[in-house]
């Protein structure tokens, strides 16, 4: 238990410490990948609920670490994910890209609107068309593609456990 | 037993017909013989001679071809090894120079002190902008310090100071507000970050000038911030609403915090108040 702790705290830390350093100086604005977003989005659509949730809350406080804004607000974005990348998670498509691809593209858009949501009622000045527009669009684009890119060599280090099909 | 006593006469006559061929050789008698047996075998002599070199010339070629090979590996190797040593040069002659516009900024104002720090980290929120440092209140910084760049232009202020690590918030965040003043027409403002990551100078009376173009400095007003910091340039004057009482105007930042690296954190300077 401690291990996984360790390991996820690890694996976190670096995705975050990554996200702080060599992504901005990489990627010009707008719009990023997010990879802490793609760690956590993996393991709550390739784990048990619970285990998205801890990953999230961990990697949403290594976020907000190297963040200028409140402690808590990327851990909240990232928990609105859980629900959508695990409830996706069911065998419908296995085997192809298309709910990963789904996941990402769904829970960036969740993910940075709860964000958003969350500056504003902090009274930070957030403007929604302009976010929509140069923060989440091209973030969906990037996590969508590193999502594809990531998830095979993902699935294969972890297969994804059985569950019932929808109504099954 | 028959081969066996034949085998003597044999040699014999072998020896013997030789010594008669080289007899007539020497007299020249077998010259026309040989020169007809040699006719068609000229040609096939040629052929074969040149086939024997062009073999000798394509191993030679396969043997070159190899130590060429070699060669190229070597000197792409030598490039790729000189190419990584001139960006290695450039990135430190472009830090060198850095540095040195910081110290001159230093040595031209020996009122005010100064920490050095270099840029560690950027924002992981996409709604804010944010630059971490690798100083903090151990060498000195506090909430509220204005931070340079070379060209003493104003890139933020402190938003936090830890022990060895502090957050800048950037003039273009959201959050942000300076008091500002322009170079040529000596009108003055606030100029405000926003959502967008650029800059809007706001609050400059109507009946002042604002011309683009024209540099927009700190005004010092509030004594945390030294005047005449370099914020950027007026890039367009926004057209007033009927009913609005102040003037407004789009600044293009003097520097993009992206490629900054080194910076000075302002500590104290002649007519600084603490912060509140």
């Amino acid at each position: 238990m401690r291990n996984r702790i360790g390991w996820a705290a690890m694996v976190l830390g670096l995705a975050a410490l990554l996200q702080a350093t060599w992504i901005p100086l990489g990627i010009p604005e707008p719009g990023r990948p997010n990879l802490v977003f793609l760690v956590v989005a993996t393991v709550a659509f390739l784990g048990s609920r619970e285990e998205g949730l801890a990953w999230a809350v961990g990697g949403g406080l290594w976020l907000d670490l190297f963040s200028g804004g409140p402690l808590g607000v990327s851990a909240l974005a990232l928990l609105a994910v859980v629900p959508l990348a695990h409830g996706l998670s069911r065998p419908v498509f296995r085997g192809r890209l298309v709910m990963p691809a789904a996941v990402a593209a769904g829970g960036t858009l969740l993910m940075e609107g709860v964000r958003g949501i969350l500056l504003a009622v902090l009274q930070y000045p957030v403007d929604p068309g302009y976010a929509l527009r140069q923060v989440i669009g091209p973030e969906i684009l990037w996590n969508t593609m590193g999502m594809l890119a990531l998830y095979p060599a993902l699935r294969r280090l972890r297969p994804r456990p059985e569950r019932p099909a929808l109504g099954g | 037993m028959r081969a066996g006593s034949r085998r003597p006469w044999n040699a014999g006559l072998a020896i013997g017909l030789s010594l008669v061929l080289l007899f007539l050789h020497g007299l020249g008698w077998l010259q026309p013989v040989e020169e007809i047996v040699m006719i068609p075998l000229t040609p096939l002599q040629q052929l074969l001679s040149g086939a024997g070199r062009g073999a000798l010339e394509a191993f030679a070629f396969l043997r070159e071809i190899r130590t060429l090979r070699q060669e190229v590996q070597r000197l792409r190797d030598q490039v790729e090894e000189l190419r990584t040593e001139n960006l290695r040069l450039q990135e430190l002659e472009a830090e060198n120079a850095e540095l040195r516009a910081l110290l001159g900024i230093a040595q031209e104002n020996p009122q005010t002190t100064f920490v050095a720090a270099t840029v560690i980290g950027y924002e992981t929120n996409p709604y804010l902008r944010y630059l971490i440092l690798d100083v903090g209140t151990r060498q000195g910084v506090r909430e509220g310090m204005p931070v340079i760049t070379r060209g003493s232009a104003l890139i933020g202020r402190i938003a936090e100071a830890g022990l060895n690590r502090s957050r800048v918030r950037l003039l273009t965040d959201a959050g942000s507000q300076v008091g500002a003043l322009l170079q040529t027409s000596r009108a003055t403002g606030i100029v405000i970050g926003q959502p967008d990551g650029s800059l809007l100078l706001d609050f400059v009376n109507p009946d002042e000038e604002i011309l683009p173009g024209d540099t927009v400095l700190t005004s010092g007003i509030g004594g945390q911030i030294p005047r005449a910091l370099v914020i950027g340039q007026v890039t367009e004057r926004l057209s007033a609403g009927g009913g609005e009482p102040f003037q407004r105007a789009r600044v293009r930042p003097a520097v993009d915090p992206r490629r900054i690296t080194h910076v000075l954190v302002i500590t104290s300077f002649p007519g600084m108040e603490s912060a509140p």
